[in-house]
């Protein structure tokens, strides 16, 4: 089959043929990145503060403000690289705070805005059935009754403005996550302020799109 | 009439390039300047739809989509015009979606 292949002349000419047509194709399908517009854009801002959470849970509120914002830190400091401030704890435990324009306008009145926001944590032990590996090694899944943490998790972000002290922007994230016992509660804080991180930077963070258009050449 | 048509040539040139670099705004005058001289161009109108969808204007860009393909039924252009509403129309279920899980808190206050 290969050997006739060699010798009949027509095969080589249709590559050609081929290969004209497809180099003479008058449209090229060619990348294009479109922008994703967030609702808010924090790339407009010069200076961005963290600031400490409200937390309302029986969890260790320290641990879980530091995580907080150690994440959001991290990952608005992808985007956004210079003048990105974090400062001490404050008192945050008053009624209405985040409403309160004229504690946020003199909180960081240097910086364009402030991200800030309230954590409900709600943390519950369960016995449930689990379906898993009967060993490591094997593909046999087994249903066993076991204990696990479920964390339901609320936190509203607030991105509020530095000068005004006025909200600009607010997101509710809401999460249930059943946990294994064994999990820690730093892995379990990591994983959810994670979580709520990206999608919170999915609202404020100007993102590229790839798609493939047809477009025409002279 | 002879300066016409050169301008034409130049901006159409003009327009390739800057297309081809991703330098969507100066397509965007280009393949303007090559609609005035010749506004039955259906090539130019696609080129110019795709350079609005590059810099985020969708409403110009359906617009421009559609004077193309009543100019010519062409393959590529009806091609680009579905891939444009099938992206629109995803980013519109999840719009709604966002609304139905409940996340109604979240609004440009």
């Amino acid at each position: 089959m290969g050997e006739s292949l060699k010798n009949n002349y027509k095969f080589p000419l249709i590559i050609i043929i081929l290969f004209f047509l497809a180099s003479c194709s008058e449209a090229t399908y060619q990348r294009i990145w479109t922008m994703r517009k967030p609702p808010v854009d924090i790339m407009k801002f010069d200076t961005i503060y963290i600031s400490n959470f409200k937390i309302v849970s029986d969890i260790d509120k320290n641990l879980l403000n530091k995580t907080i914002t150690r994440i959001i830190k991290d990952e608005v400091s992808i985007y956004h690289k210079d003048n990105l401030f974090t400062g001490e704890t404050v008192n945050l435990s008053e009624k209405g705070i985040f409403n309160n324009y004229l504690f946020w306008r003199e909180y960081a009145p240097s910086s364009d805005i402030i991200i800030t926001g309230e954590i409900n944590l709600d943390k519950k032990e369960r016995e449930q059935i689990v379906s898993e590996r009967e060993t490591v090694l094997s593909f046999k899944k087994v249903n066993r009754l076991k204990t696990v943490k479920i964390v339901i998790t609320t936190i509203n972000f607030y991105i509020i403005n530095g000068k005004t002290g006025k909200i600009i922007y607010k997101y509710k994230f809401h999460n249930k996550i059943i946990n294994n016992q064994n999990d820690s509660d730093i892995v379990i804080l990591n994983r959810i302020c994670s979580i709520a991180v990206e999608r919170l930077l999915n609202r404020i963070v100007r993102r590229e799109r790839i798609s493939y258009r047809y477009l025409f050449n002279y | 009439m002879e300066n016409s048509g050169y301008k034409l040539k130049i901006n159409k040139k003009l327009g390739s390039y800057a297309q081809k670099q991703s330098l969507w705004k100066e397509a965007i005058f280009r393949w303007k300047n090559v609609i005035k001289l010749n506004p039955e161009n259906f090539k130019a109108h696609n080129n110019l739809a795709v350079a609005y969808e590059a810099i985020g204007d969708y409403k110009k860009a359906e617009k421009e989509y559609e004077i193309a393909l009543k100019l010519q039924n062409n393959s590529y252009v009806r091609k680009n015009y579905e891939d444009f509403k099938s992206m629109l129309k995803n980013k519109n279920n999840k719009k709604l979606k966002r609304g139905k899980n409940g996340r109604k808190s979240e609004k440009q206050l």
